[in-house]
Formats: C-alpha cells, structure tokens, sequence
C-alpha cells in the first residue's frame, strides 16, 4: 500500500499557482489532474516527484516528508514521466530503459542481474518495443521515444507512478494503448497513478478522482462531483455536455462551430 | 568495434615507438628496447633519462586532457567543453605560476595546481548555469554563458600570472615561466612524473566508475534526481575529478590547449557504445595526439623545440571554429531567450 499525501501544499514561482492543496494519491487509484495551460499542472507533478520544492505545506509518502527522504529511496517506490525530456542521440533503448533500475541497485553496478534483464524484456514486450531495443533513440519516432520513456519509467518497479502529458504526440492507438495499459496495471498490481491530462473523455474512462486547477482555485472529487457542465464551464471556459453510454460519460462541445 | 579498437592501439603503440626511437639520434625499435633494458651507455641514459619520461609525460598529459573535457562535456552537457577554454587549465596555470614564484616544494605544486582549477571552475560552472523556470525545469548549462564565462576568467588568471611574474619575478624566472605557459614537456623528469601521477590517481578512478552516473546526468538533471541520483553529489565529485586530471596535466606540461575538445569529438565519431567504451576510446586518442603533437614539436624544425601548447593550438583552434559553425543556431538562439 502507497499513500503520497499532500497537506496544505502552496506553489508558485513569482506569483503564487494556488495554496492549501489536500491531495491525496493512493495504491489502486487513478488521479487526472486537469486545468488551463499555465494553471501548476506540471508544478504540481513536479513537486509530488520530489523534483521542486514546496513554498508552504509538505508532500508526505506513507506519513514520511519526501524531502527527509534519499532521492534513491524515493525513487525505489515512485517514477515520473516528465512532459518533456532531453534524450542523448547515442542512447539504445534498452539501455535507456535499464537506467529505470538505477533506484534498485549500488551506484558501481552498470550491469543488470538476471532478474533485472527478465523484467526489462517484459516491459519491453508490454510496450511493444522489443523490436525496437537497439535502436539509438535519434531513430524513433516521437510515439516510440515516448513509450521508451514510460518504459523506463515502469522499470523503477514503482507503487506510484506520476505522468505529465504522457499521451502527447502520441497517434490514437498508442494514446489508448498507452491508458490502458496503465488502467491494467492499476487493478492488476494496485499501481497508485497521477497522470496530467487534456481529454475529458480520457479522463473520465480512466480516472476514479480528478483535481482541477485554474487561476489558484483548485476543485477534486470523483467524477460525478467534479465532471459538471457548470464546472467545465468554469475550469475551461466552453460549453460542455455529456451522455452516457454503457454506464460511460462521453463528453461533446455543446456549440462547436 | 573490435577492429576499430585494434586500429586505435596499433596508433598508441606506433606513436610510443616513434617518442621512442625519433630524436637528434634515431635509433630502430628494437634496439631502443635492448639499450634501455641494459641501461649501458649513452643512448641508455637519452632513452631512460630523457624519452622515457617525456613520453610518460605526453601520454599522461593526453590522457588527463582527454578524460577531462570528456567530463566536463557530459557535465555540462555541451560538446564545447574543454578544460583550456572552460578556464579551468587558465585556473591551474595560476596556482601552478604561484607556486613556483613562491618557490614551493614541487610535490605540491600539483596541488596548488588543483585549487586553482576548482577555484575558477566552480566560479565559471556558477556563472553558466541556466535558471529551472523552463517546461521541464531543467537547469543545464548554457553554451555560450559557459564559453564566455571560460574566456573572461582565462582573461583575468592569464593577467594575474602576468602581474605577479612583472612584480615578484627575476627575469630568468619569468623566462622559464613564459616557456612553461606555453606548454611543453622539454626536459620532463621522473621526479617531476610522481606527484601528479599520485594526484591523479583518485580522478582517474572516478572517471572510470562514474559511467552510470555520466548516463544518468545526460538525460538531464531533474531525470537523474527522479531516477535516484543524487544530482548535485554526483556532479561535484566528477566535476572535481576533471578539475583534478587538469590540473595534473598543467603541473605536467603547462597550458595545452584543444586535446579535450579533439579527443572526444573523434571517440564520439568512431566509438558509439557505453560510457566504458567511450572513456577508453577518449584516453586512448588523448595520448596518441598528444603523442604525436609532441613528437612534432621536438622534430618538426632541427635543433629547436616548438611549444607543444601553440602547436595543439594551431591544430585546435580551426577545429573549435569548425565545431562552432556546426552548432544548430536555431537552438542557440532559443536556449537564450
């Protein structure tokens, strides 16, 4: 079980991006942090990985201040996949996707034991990349660079995984591909998930609560509580309506030209 | 790659015969061997007293270049990295000046050596870094802050040395100092091989480990922390390992500019694979230029010796503008704005 649990968490750089954040990310659940460009998505998922410090308020996982923690032991339980990452030319895909085991293992070890390489090739299998593992990354394509970095990501063995804009510039089969493969993962293995999103229809087949943030107003609960036209309306600025289909919420613009 | 490295190693074991055997007095390889393993006569004592230990000094001098603008360009991140022109062997070059006009021992003028490279290293890694307020949030080096940074802090220890050789220094003193700025390794003994040999030795281990670590840090900064590193530790340690590997080189051979900006560059084009592989290939090229460079400067015109500095520098200069001209001024332009 993982709880990473934020308790009046205030971020911002010159101007502050909103204050007194209680969030809570648990094994089992998927959040989608939604909002305007601009609004601290990707502050906030960067301050939950441990990567920026808070200005008031503290990020705690399982009770423990991750800032009292090594970025080692951190790593071992929780994996980020940024926005956007500098990938070096002369990189292999595998050899990018073993650096994921580095919160596992001493700092001389370069090579992967045998438990470690069984558990990349699967990894590699369940993103399709296996085809793909000594190519240099220079040779991908920006879908394939992207699940080599989930990849990655997913070989930290982490109980919690934090994705920023995962899904960009991905084609609609990897987009989906890519989502379910962590809704699988989520009720497979109990993964905790926090995933920046744009999609409301994504969001809403995926996600069991959702935080919106716009202009320091913040807005979480499950779906039903969170996914109304009047808060759409508010949040993004357009006019939203849904029906329901199989028990799901699809999502249309009400005036779309 | 097996053939490559085969290639590369016969150039480091035709460049070591040649420093052997090439000189006032040319002598074939094997018979180089046979008089220095007697140690009789004459010849034995060039070869034992003077090649051997020269050639020690160029192979290790390359060597520690090499290595250290490898670092540095992982480090920063940015393939113009270079010790002479990111001011860390200007920095060196002080410490090194100070500690012969104050006529210090010369086991420790390695050292003295050492803390000025870090001195304007740290000042110049300071000065180069990027603010985090990007998308993504990485901090990096800027290219062009850090080559400004290198040029103004080269400027400002070249005209310290100057200074203090124009009021501390006799003339002869500041002769021997002017030649040894230069860059040279005419008349390196063993005694003089020692001290920064054992300087060295810590560096060159952490070069030889901290293959993860480098790969790690290439994917950026805020990557490395996510995946368990310690970001600031590990940058530390190798950037004072580079500094290090300068700074002994310096004590060595004084400012030899270009042979870590070339090495790299030319292991980077013809070794592709992992750190291991890289930081093998880039010692290795590192000694057969300077090797050869050294070479040149000993044989090239009869009866004089060239700098082996303004040699490297005739060769490394066009090579740093070709580079230049090579950079994307796309995303030069972008990165500073």
């Amino acid at each position: 079980m993982i709880k990473l649990q934020t308790r009046s968490l205030s971020l911002g750089f010159a101007q502050p991006l909103f204050r007194d954040l209680d969030l809570s990310l648990e094994s089992g659940r998927i959040t989608a942090i939604m909002g305007p460009n601009g609004c601290g998505k990707s502050t906030l998922i960067r301050a939950l990985a441990r990567l920026k410090k808070p200005q008031r308020g503290t990020v705690e996982l399982n009770g423990q201040d991750i800032w009292q923690m090594s970025a080692r032991d951190f790593a071992a339980k929780v994996a980020c996949v940024p926005q956007s990452m500098q990938l070096p030319d002369e990189l292999k895909v595998f050899d990018l996707v073993t650096l994921g085991r580095n919160p596992h293992q001493k700092w001389w070890q370069s090579k992967l034991k045998e438990n470690e390489q069984a558990q990349t090739e699967s990894i590699l299998q369940r993103l399709e990349l296996t085809s793909l593992k000594n190519k240099y990354l220079n040779e991908l394509s920006g879908g394939e660079r992207q699940r080599a970095i989930i990849a990655m990501a997913l070989n930290q063995a982490p109980s919690l995984l934090l994705l920023d804009e995962p899904t960009t510039g991905l084609d609609f089969h990897h987009q989906v591909e890519i989502l379910q493969h962590l809704k699988a993962m989520k009720e497979s293995c109990g993964l905790a998930i926090g995933i920046v999103l744009h999609d409301l229809n994504f969001a809403a087949r995926l996600a069991d609560q959702v935080l919106l943030i716009k202009n320091e107003k913040l807005l979480q609960g499950d779906l039903q509580t969170v996914f109304t036209s009047a808060n759409l309306k508010e949040f993004f600025q357009v006019d939203v309506a849904s029906f329901k289909v199989e028990e799901s919420h699809i999502y249309y613009l009400r005036d779309f030209i | 790659m097996a053939a490559r490295f085969t290639i590369l190693f016969l150039c480091l074991t035709l460049a070591l015969i040649a420093n052997l055997c090439l000189g006032e007095t040319c002598v074939d390889p094997i018979t180089a061997l046979k008089t220095a393993f007697s140690g009789k006569g004459e010849l034995a004592a060039v070869l034992n007293e003077i090649r051997i230990p020269r050639l020690l000094s160029a192979m290790l001098t390359g060597i520690y270049l090499s290595l250290s603008g490898y670092l540095l360009q992982k480090l920063s991140r940015n393939y113009l990295a270079d010790p002479y022109l990111t001011g860390v062997s200007s920095g060196a070059a002080l410490g090194v000046a100070a500690a012969l006009l104050l006529g210090l021992e010369l086991s420790l003028v390695p050292l003295i050596a050492i803390i000025g490279g870090i001195s304007t290293s740290t000042t110049v890694i300071v000065l180069s870094r990027r603010s985090a307020t990007g998308h993504g949030g990485t901090h990096g080096l800027s290219i062009t802050r850090l080559l400004l940074a290198g040029i103004a802090l080269s400027a400002v220890a070249q005209a310290a040395i100057n200074l203090m050789m124009h009021i501390f220094g006799t003339q002869s003193m500041s002769q021997g100092l002017n030649l040894w700025l230069m860059g040279g390794l005419s008349g390196r003994t063993w005694s003089e091989l020692l001290p920064p040999l054992l300087y060295s030795i810590p560096a060159l281990a952490v070069a030889l480990f901290s293959g993860k670590q480098l790969r790690l840090l290439s994917l950026g900064e805020e990557t490395a922390a996510a995946l368990g590193l310690n970001v600031g530790r590990a940058q530390l340690i190798i950037l004072a390992a580079a500094v290090m590997l300068t700074a002994s080189a310096t004590s060595i051979a004084g400012l030899v500019g270009f042979v870590g900006l070339i090495a790299p560059y030319l292991a980077r084009q013809i070794f592709k694979g992992s750190e291991s592989v890289q930081i093998v290939s880039v010692l290795a090229i590192g000694a057969v230029l300077t090797l050869f460079a050294d070479l040149a400067a000993r044989t090239l015109i009869a009866a004089q010796e060239l700098p082996l500095g303004s040699l490297m520098a005739v060769l490394g200069g066009p090579f740093f503008i070709y580079l230049l001209a090579g950079i994307d001024r796309v995303s030069e332009s972008s990165e500073e704005a």
